[in-house]
This record gives C-alpha cells, structure tokens and sequence, in this order.
C-alpha cells in the first residue's frame, strides 16, 4: 500500500491534473472514508490488536472509550512491542493518545494536506459532535477517485455519442436529473461547490453562459444564506430538458419577515460576514432577478424554503 | 484590452493562470463587496479587489469573470490559488491601492465601474 503518495502537481499533465484535483476539491471526506471503523478498548492487549490488523489486513486501530476517540495503535507500536517483549500489555499503556483526526465535513484536499503535514497515513474521522464515524486512508481517496474518474470518461463518452447524434432521440429525459446537496451552517470552506457542480453539467449540456450565470449566482446566494443565516439544510436541484429547478430547505431558524427580508439593504449578518463582504442584504432580491420564478416561504423557528426556477431558453 | 495590458499597466504579479492572460477584458468591476459583485450586469469582467478568500474566486468562477487583482500588495491564500487554476482564472496582485488600479485602468480606455 503506498503510504507516501505525493499530489505534486507540477510533474503531471495539467489537464489530467485538473480533472482530478477539480473531483478532490468537491470530495468531502465523508464521501470517502471507510465507515466500519474496526476498534479496540483501552483494556484490550496489543496481542489483540495485532490479531485484528492481521485478521483484517489493517495497519492501524483507533481506541475508544464511552464512544470517544482516546487513542490510536499502529503497525509500527505493534513491531516495538513485539521486539521489547511488551505485547502482552494493555493498549492503555502503549496507545499514541495525541491522535491527529479530520473532520467528515472537509474536503478530501485539505484532508491530504493534514496527512501529508502530520506524517500519518491514516487519520480518524470524526462527525461534528466528536464522534468517530469513519477512517480515512490514502487508499480510500485513490479508490474513490478511480471511481469518480471512470464516470467521467463515461460521461464525455456519451456527450461524445449524443454530439455525433447516435442517441436514439437525444432528449434526456422527461423526469429530469436529480442532484442533492448537503449545505452545512458556517462551512465557508465548501460554499459554492453545490452551484459550481450545477454549472460544470448545464455546461456539459451546452446551456448558454448567460442562462447558467443566472443559475449559477441564485444557487450560490441561497448556499450562502444557508451557511451564513441558518442551521444547515439541503439543496434539491433538477435539470429538466427546458428548466432548472432548484429548491433551497434549511433547517431554521427560520424568517420573522419575508417582506422585510427581500427588501434590498436588509441584512442582520454579522461583523465577521460583512468582512467577507457578504452581507449587504441584497442575496434574495438577486435571487429574485436571476430566477424566472421564485417563491420563498419561511416558518418562524423552523424551515426557510426557496424555490427557484429558471428556463433554459429564457431571454431574461 | 487583454489580461496581460492590465497586468503590465498595474504592475501587477501574475500569480497563477499565466497561459490565460491573453484573454480579454470587456469590462471592469471593482469592489470589496461579493454582493455586489453578484448583481452585476457585466460579462467577462476583471474583478479589482481588496479581499483575499478563497470566496473571491469562487464569485469569479460562477460570474464568468476573467480574472482578478488583488490590491494593495495582498496575496491570495494557497486554498484560492488552487481553486483559480482549477477553474482558469488568472490571479494578478499589485501593490496599487483600489482607486489607484482603477485610475490605471480607466486610463487604459476600460469601462469603469466603482460603488
Ligand atoms: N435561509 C435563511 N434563514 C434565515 N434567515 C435568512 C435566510 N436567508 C435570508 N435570511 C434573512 O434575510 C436577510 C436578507 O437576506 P439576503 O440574502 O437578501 O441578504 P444577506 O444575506 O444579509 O446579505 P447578502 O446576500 O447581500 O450577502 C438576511 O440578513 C437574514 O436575516
Ligand atoms: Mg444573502
């Protein structure tokens, strides 16, 4: 298994490079990671842990206690105790208990980035309570992207097929493709990958630029509102032969006024966003230009619900 | 007006996207407000700004922008960098301050557009 696997990007072909790098910008490691994470207690032996790597062909057991992440055993503490005659000590005594770990919300990039700082090869993942839910290995994103990377060349294949008009009547459908994204609250770091995503297919589909910037910019405001004005929801968006639709549901706190919302110069953002130079209250009203129909309704307390529709011939 | 006029008349370093700056300019939007940036009606703009996130190039990259420059001796963060290759968008920095760049510019025969 290739521990030491560099991303250096300057010796290969910059298209390829870009393909792949494009697919880790917009992977999050929950995607990715292996989530039957095998683990071991603090009271197990190291005799046993070196029994689980070799039954499951592992090089590293995270430790958990009461549901948390205390600590980590690897392939190399295993051969030291094998050499010092110390195998037979519990995992309490010998674990590593400064455990380098990765959020399941970050991207693959930055992941890579944190592994390639920290030296270790596989790093735990942790949900954004804290709780261990996956494992992450170079092998995990190696695998994933050969996966990713075949669909691309399926799909370039079948535009490819369409272009030269083999397909049997060219239209892609009545119902539609379905697309969803997850919108978490403060991830600044992915805002945008969900309308970028959108982008790059309408493109594939030869919209024209003007149709798929108006698209592009309604889905990115209200990816924004969501990450800056609510606690997270998701984005449910489907290409239609004729139309986009896109509907935009978070999980509140909802608005007190969607009249005094739309209004252009509303904002109840925050310092910090305004210095990010967001917030100046004109998101929803752009929405409204951008979109041929547009509605929002909002529960006090509860839900915010965007639906925005744009037409792929529009002359807007 | 083309990427490369600009950069020479601002002094400006090319960053990244080097191989793109014979692309054309056909406008100018120059702000520290992405909400503005959003709202604009032009096409194929230079975007002058202030700001420095990782959130500029993504604005530029879903507005069709041509590229963007930092003022003020700002350099972008490596997360930015990656993100303006990946979607071929030339990065310029200069040390010329905001209404300083756009006086440069519009001397250059650009539209302006300042807020
Ligand atoms: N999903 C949402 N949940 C809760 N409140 C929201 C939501 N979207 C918008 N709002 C409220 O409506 C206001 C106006 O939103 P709008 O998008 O027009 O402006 P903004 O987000 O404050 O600034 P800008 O979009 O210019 O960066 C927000 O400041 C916020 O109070
Ligand atoms: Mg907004």
């Amino acid at each position: 298994m290739a521990e030491t696997m560099s991303w250096d990007t300057s010796r290969l072909d910059r298209k390829d490079i870009s393909i792949v790098s494009e697919l880790m910008y917009q992977l999050k490691v929950r995607e990715v990671m292996t989530r039957n994470v095998c683990t071991v207690t603090p009271a197990h032996t190291l005799r046993d842990v070196q029994h689980v790597m070799r039954d499951r062909r592992i090089s590293g057991v995270p430790v958990v206690e009461n549901n948390k992440l205390v600590g980590i055993v690897s392939l190399d503490d295993i051969i030291r105790a094998l050499d010092t005659g110390e195998i037979g000590k519990s995992v309490d005594e010998k674990m590593t208990r400064k455990v380098c770990t990765v959020h399941d919300n970050v991207s693959v990039v930055k992941a890579i980035d944190e592994m390639e700082k920290s030296g270790f090869g596989r790093l735990p993942v942790l949900d954004a309570r804290g709780r261990l839910v996956g494992i992450l290995t170079h092998w995990d994103v190696v695998r994933k992207l050969l996966v990713m990377l075949q669909e691309v060349a399926l799909q370039a294949e079948q535009r490819e097929r369409d272009l030269h008009g083999t397909a049997v009547d060219g239209s892609p459908g009545a119902q539609g493709v379905a697309l969803e994204f997850d919108i978490d609250k403060d991830d600044f770091e992915n805002a945008g990958i969900a309308s970028s995503t959108v982008k790059k297919q309408l493109q594939s589909r030869n919209v024209p630029a003007p149709i798929i910037r108006r698209i592009a910019v309604a889905m990115y405001e209200a990816e924004m509102n969501m990450i800056i004005h609510s606690l997270g929801g998701k984005m449910f968006v489907t290409i239609f032969p004729d139309r986009v639709l896109v509907k935009a549901i978070d999980r509140g706190p909802g608005i007190a006024d969607v009249e005094l919302a739309m209004k252009e110069g509303f904002s109840t953002a925050s310092e910090k966003v305004r210095e990010m130079g967001f917030g100046a209250g004109m998101g929803l009203s752009n929405i409204k230009r951008c979109a041929d129909r547009f509605d929002i309704k909002s529960s006090l307390g509860t839900w915010t619900e965007l639906t925005i529709e744009v037409d792929l011939a529009g002359t807007k | 007006m083309t990427i490369r006029e600009c950069a020479e008349r601002l002094q400006a370093e090319v960053v990244c996207g080097e191989e793109h700056v014979d692309r054309p300019v056909e406008a100018v939007c120059a702000s520290d407000l992405l909400s503005d940036v959003l709202a604009t009606d032009k096409h194929t703009f230079l975007l002058i700004t202030g700001l420095c996130t990782p959130q500029v190039v993504r604005t530029a990259e879903l507005m069709g922008s041509a590229g963007i420059v930092f003022v003020r001796g700002k350099y972008p963060p490596q997360e930015a960098i990656g993100m303006a290759k990946v979607h071929d968008i030339p990065l310029l920095c200069t040390r010329a301050e905001m209404f300083e760049a756009c006086c440069l510019l519009a001397n250059l025969g650009l539209e302006k557009h300042a807020e």
